[in-house]
């Protein structure tokens, strides 16, 4: 029998126990399907488990590795896939009702890298309806009801990954591939407490996922470290010919490799207009150990101007685009929130004008922040201003505020990965941000593994 | 007035109309009505009029009016005709093979 304690180990320390063949893929699937099946089921984590798939593919792993054919630190080594990624002959429902009975005969590109590297499938995690494209409301937005948050099940994980988000923090799988276009991994690692990694634009090939927007959708691992992100996208990364945005193998492939000098990191003075004051304290204390830890910390600014702006007409534009069958045909109506019924139609009204307009401003904004990154490795800031809120809560009204570290981040395409930092007084989980130049992925980790190893925020699990 | 304010929910995706609607929220401003967002409303319910209810057709209208000032604060950036968006047209070559380059002139 695994205990609770085994589920909540990290991806480097399973793999170790996998490889040693003291803990069987076959018992830590089974025992990771049962726990989805209870406390999944409860939390909305999962919209499909894939139970036949995953044991065929445990036993398969167990098999090989008794024989000694130990394929690395993925091999029987059990996950969850974001309901946008194809799996084939299982629902991918975009979270949406209108693809409620979709399936593929075949297998997303990150999906069928797992695959080889022998890696379990246990189920596709639960999402918000089309990622969000059409706008939404509600953190209910989602054909399998609003994901519930692990560390107060009356709270949202945040979205558009939300089961991607309840699944680590939940102990439902060792790791969960999630996707951003704005903020949506970076958003469910802060609400849920996990480490999450949003990869360089172009670094993990998009074939087989759905497209919301072409030229800023991302794809990336949310796990118990930073390390195991890293464990992860060295598996996912590389080229993939049904992907336009994807790099060549020589720029694509992830490769960790510490960085040898004392990060530099630029504390941004300017990435949240007003932070919860219990937050920004945990943040400077944050700050305080990686100065400790021997980085050097100094203040930095991002540079002003229409950037969200633009990086909002470029998703709107694009998302009208990638969905216009269903705008058309006026199914919109059969998703779950009131805004996405009606966010299509207003996309569509943006002038092909304005969307040339924001990619070249794209242009100017891509050299300003690289200038900013010839004085630090990275970017860091709180991950949110706020910790996790109510699943009632009206996020159109209740909750604005700028946003212009995940504008210009994900306009760019530059890597982020965010980090639990430590918990509020109500005990909901608080994350810390290190934005990278494009292609450095390595100092986003080196940042964020610098802090996870001193400190033990990265430990602490939900009691379920 | 920022104009870069934003839905908090939207965040992970949405419209930059939805997006720019936070604006109002935020910090109510007054936003004259103008012959531009009139006409994007208008061609929204001509085109999809019969499938919208009174109270879409009204959140149709505010987000739009909402979300108009940062599109004009896009607009009003400067931005020089050398300016060109950074992912250019890429011929397609399918699967052929590369043509070798062509020797330099002696």
């Amino acid at each position: 029998m695994i205990g609770e304690d085994v589920l909540y180990l990290t991806v480097g320390e399973l793999a170790g126990r996998i490889r040693s063949r003291r803990l069987s893929p076959v018992e830590l699937t089974e025992a990771y399907l049962r726990r989805g099946e209870t406390v999944g089921a409860r939390l909305n984590a999962y919209a499909t488990l894939t139970r036949d798939r995953a044991m065929a593919e445990a036993k398969k792993a167990e098999s090989e590795i008794n024989a000694g054919k130990y394929r690395g630190p993925l091999h029987g080594m059990p996950y969850a896939a974001k309901d946008l990624l194809a799996a084939k002959g299982y629902p991918t429902t975009w979270g949406a009702r209108p693809y409620a009975g979709q399936t593929f005969d075949y297998d997303a590109n990150v999906i069928t890298r797992l695959t080889n590297a022998g890696a379990i499938l246990l189920g596709k995690a639960a999402m918000i309806e089309l990622a969000g494209g059409m706008g939404y409301r509600f953190g209910t937005a989602s054909i399998s009801g609003g994901a519930k948050n692990p560390w107060n099940e009356t709270c949202w994980t945040c979205g558009s990954s939300s089961g991607s988000g309840a699944i680590v923090a939940a102990g439902l799988a060792a790791f969960a591939i999630g996707t951003e276009t704005w903020g949506s991994i970076v958003c469910p690692s802060a609400y849920c407490g996990v480490s999450g990694l949003r990869p360089t634009f172009g670094r993990v090939g998009r074939g087989g996922a759905m497209a919301l927007s072409y030229s800023m959708d991302k794809i990336g691992p949310l796990a118990r470290s930073a390390a195991d992100c890293a464990i992860v996208l060295e598996e996912i990364s590389g080229h993939d010919s049904n992907d336009t945005g994807s790099l060549q193998d020589n720029e694509a492939f992830f490769r960790y490799a510490q960085p040898q000098h004392p990060l530099r990191i630029g504390v941004l003075t300017n990435a949240w207009k007003d932070v919860n004051p219990e937050i920004a304290k945990i943040t400077n204390d944050a700050i305080a150990v990686l100065r400790s830890a021997g980085a050097s910390v100094g203040e930095a600014a991002l540079p002003e101007g229409p950037w969200e702006a633009a990086a909002g007409v470029v998703i709107s534009v694009e998302g009208a685009s990638a969905f216009d069958t269903l705008i058309e045909s006026g199914r919109v109506a059969e998703l779950t929130d009131p805004l996405g019924k009606i966010g299509g139609y207003m996309n569509q009204t943006v002038p092909g004008t304005d969307y040339e307009r924001a990619l070249r401003i794209r242009t100017i904004i891509q050299r300003k922040i690289d200038d900013l990154f010839t004085h630090f490795d990275v970017l860091a800031a709180a991950s949110l201003p706020i910790a996790a809120t109510p699943m009632s809560t009206n996020l159109e009204t209740d909750l604005s505020f700028a946003d212009p570290l995940g504008g210009i981040g994900n306009f760019c395409g530059l890597p982020a990965l965010s980090v639990p930092s430590s918990f509020t007084s109500k005990n909901l989980p608080v994350g810390i941000q290190f934005v990278g130049r494009a292609l450095d992925d390595d100092a986003v980790v080196a940042a964020a593994e610098r802090f996870q190893s001193n400190t033990n925020w990265h430990r602490r699990h939900p009691q379920l | 007035m920022k104009i870069s304010r934003r839905v908090f929910g939207s965040l992970i995706a949405a419209s930059a109309l939805v997006r720019a609607r936070a604006v109002e929220a935020a910090e109510p401003v007054s936003i004259q009505p103008n012959a531009e967002v009139e006409a994007r409303i208008q061609w929204i319910f001509t085109k999809y009029g019969s499938r919208l209810n009174d109270e879409q057709r009204a959140d149709i209208r505010r987000i739009i009016t909402g979300g108009q000032p940062a599109i004009d604060a896009m607009r009003a950036y400067p931005l020089g005709n050398e300016v060109g968006p950074p992912v250019p047209f890429r011929v397609y070559t399918g699967k052929r093979r590369r043509p070798p380059a062509k020797l330099e002139a002696k």
